[in-house]
């Protein structure tokens, strides 16, 4: 069984403003294995962002323990901000903004964190490297662009190499080349360094690809938690068949009457058919068409993330 | 670390370097025609140089102005960039992260002000013994951490309730006409003297005059200490507290809620 680096009970946290109160967090319970890229997920307001701030020492909760490596994190908060790492959601601004990229990142490292100085410079040219970084470590962080920024802040979570990190939309203004660069970075990154990693995100791709178990919060309460394999298999099908065509009644109840069919769902100028043995349908849907000399555009779509993150909002789970 | 980020940024801008030391020299120049108004009152002065005594003022005075209005300025910079949310997630104690991004501020504008300092002391030369230099350095530290207790304790406001800038107005405004650094506090009336007092920069800027020139003082001299460093402990203790407070505060309700 995996070693548990935070562990969680009980923790509740609301907010008062102007006599409205709002219960942020309600009651959560859960713990992080270490090593492990955990994805907090869910829709705006769920609570992902009091949970990581509360995590990261910023916030305190009304109620509930937390315990991370042995450190009483609610009681020791200083000697637990010795090992984390933090990148917010108001990267675009998050640094003294006359400074280069790289100048922002040794003046945070070194003066937050006790590190060597040359250790750090190493660790920032290899990760900058890493993310195709480089030729930008010498422009003054006003000059960056907004996904640059956003690496500059994401890299300053990481080059001390905390043994917990907290990301709060890391790739939110990354375009889709940096973003796919900082994942594969990320995972290899954290992996060899077992930096226990605790990312929230809107993206269901990026929660995917990356994410070793994923959290999924709604309303304050924790819906799911499992991996991202576990989370589709909530879903009652696995793969979805894209028809450019809008079929008839006979033909629908033909495709019902194949085994695999979950369901069939049409939209104007389409046709979704829901299955759970993608080979099997296809067969029997291509026959069925060509019998009645249709040749529609066929796409097939595995079920993903997104898929069973709309599922459980939509049913309010 | 700060120090080394304020030197880069310096050297980076070397334009507004330039219009500093101008504004500096302006400065202590305007002073200088002060020399009539203060000559009529030499003798409750009691300065062995009144240029000396008018350099010091002209100084210290924008000088420790500024540790008032940095802290200020950069709490309300971390606050709008987010930095702040950073720096609380690091185990550095803001009290102490503020106070050294301060302490290097001034440590740049002592080298701006650097001339009018030497040229005080130079003025100054022929009174002057080690132990007066030794002893007006150590009430000009102690004068400025006083000052910085102030700006921190502003800054901690900022934190608390965001918008606190007319306070500044007020603490400058107060410390511009009561420190003596622009007006000498002998030529006005007592009771103005002893509200002076509880301006921290008063006894300080004081008893660095009178160990550098001689200048007399408005207590006696060990009361004068008494004071420089009550004030000090006082303030300091003020400032922890009030940066405690905002410290609560932010961890309740989160500083996006401030």
């Amino acid at each position: 069984m995996e070693n548990v680096a935070v562990r969680i009970r009980n923790l509740s946290k609301r907010y008062e403003n102007g006599g409205k109160v709002t219960k942020a967090l309600k009651n959560i319970n859960l713990d992080i294995r270490e090593g492990e890229i955990l994805g907090v997920l869910g829709p705006n307001g769920a609570g992902k962002t009091t949970l990581i701030n509360i995590l990261a020492t910023l916030l305190i909760p009304d109620k509930g323990t937390i315990n991370a490596f042995g450190i009483d994190v609610l009681k020791e908060p200083n000697k637990f901000r010795e090992i984390i790492g933090y990148a917010g959601q108001d990267s675009e601004k998050s640094a003294y903004y006359r400074l280069t990229a790289f100048e922002t990142l040794v003046y945070f490292s070194y003066t937050f964190r006790d590190v060597k100085k040359e250790d750090i410079e190493k660790e920032i040219k290899y990760i900058s490297k890493r993310i195709g970084f480089s030729r930008k470590l010498n422009s003054q962080f006003s000059t960056l662009s907004g996904g640059e920024k956003q690496a500059t802040v994401i890299m300053r979570a990481l080059v001390h190499k905390p043994r917990l990190c907290f990301l709060d939309e890391p790739s939110k203004s990354l375009d889709p080349i940096t973003a796919k660069k900082f994942r594969a970075f990320l995972k290899d990154f954290v992996r060899k360094d077992k930096i226990t990693t605790i990312i929230t995100t809107h993206n269901m791709s990026e929660a995917e690809e990356i994410c070793d178990r994923i959290v999924l919060i709604n309303k304050g309460r924790i819906k799911f938690i499992g991996t991202p394999l576990e989370f589709k298999n909530i879903m009652d099908y696995t793969d979805k068949i894209i028809l450019d065509i809008h079929l008839n009644k006979l033909l629908i109840s033909k495709f019902k009457k194949i085994p695999s069919v979950v369901r069939i769902k049409q939209t104007i100028g389409s046709t979704v058919i829901y299955t759970n043995k993608a080979n099997l349908s296809l067969l029997a849907l291509t026959s069925i068409l060509k019998n009645e000399n249709l040749e529609p555009k066929i796409t097939v779509k595995s079920a993903t993330v997104e898929d069973a993150f709309i599922k459980v909002m939509e049913n309010g789970k | 670390m700060s120090l080394w980020m304020n030197i880069t940024l310096l050297r980076r801008y070397n334009l507004n370097f330039i219009f500093w030391v101008i504004y500096a020299a302006i400065n202590a120049t305007l002073m200088l025609l002060f020399i009539p108004l203060y000559s009529a009152s030499i003798s409750a002065i009691g300065t062995k140089s009144m240029i000396s005594f008018i350099l010091i003022g002209a100084a210290m005075l924008p000088l420790l102005e500024e540790t008032v209005s940095s802290v200020a300025g950069d709490a309300n910079f971390q606050l709008w960039s987010g930095v702040i949310n950073y720096s609380f997630t690091t185990p550095i104690s803001r009290y102490i992260y503020f106070s050294l991004n301060n302490i290097s501020e001034v440590v740049i504008s002592l080298v701006v002000y650097s001339p009018i300092y030497l040229a005080a002391i130079l003025f100054a030369f022929s009174y002057l013994t080690p132990l007066g230099l030794l002893l007006s350095l150590v009430c000009f530290a102690i004068g400025f951490l006083s000052m910085l207790q102030l700006g921190l304790m502003l800054g901690a406001g900022i934190l608390l309730f965001r918008k606190v800038h007319a306070l500044e107005g007020i603490i400058i405004l107060f410390v511009t006409f009561l420190s003596g650094a622009f007006i000498p506090l002998q030529v006005l009336p007592s009771s103005i003297n002893y509200a002076a007092l509880f301006v921290p920069l008063t006894s300080s800027l004081y008893l660095v005059r009178y160990y550098l020139i001689g200048s007399s003082l408005i207590a006696p001299v060990y009361l004068m200490w008494i004071i420089t460093l009550s004030e000090l402990i006082v303030f300091a203790v003020i400032a922890k507290f009030i940066f405690a407070a905002a410290e609560k505060k932010a961890e309740k309700i989160g500083f996006n809620y401030i």
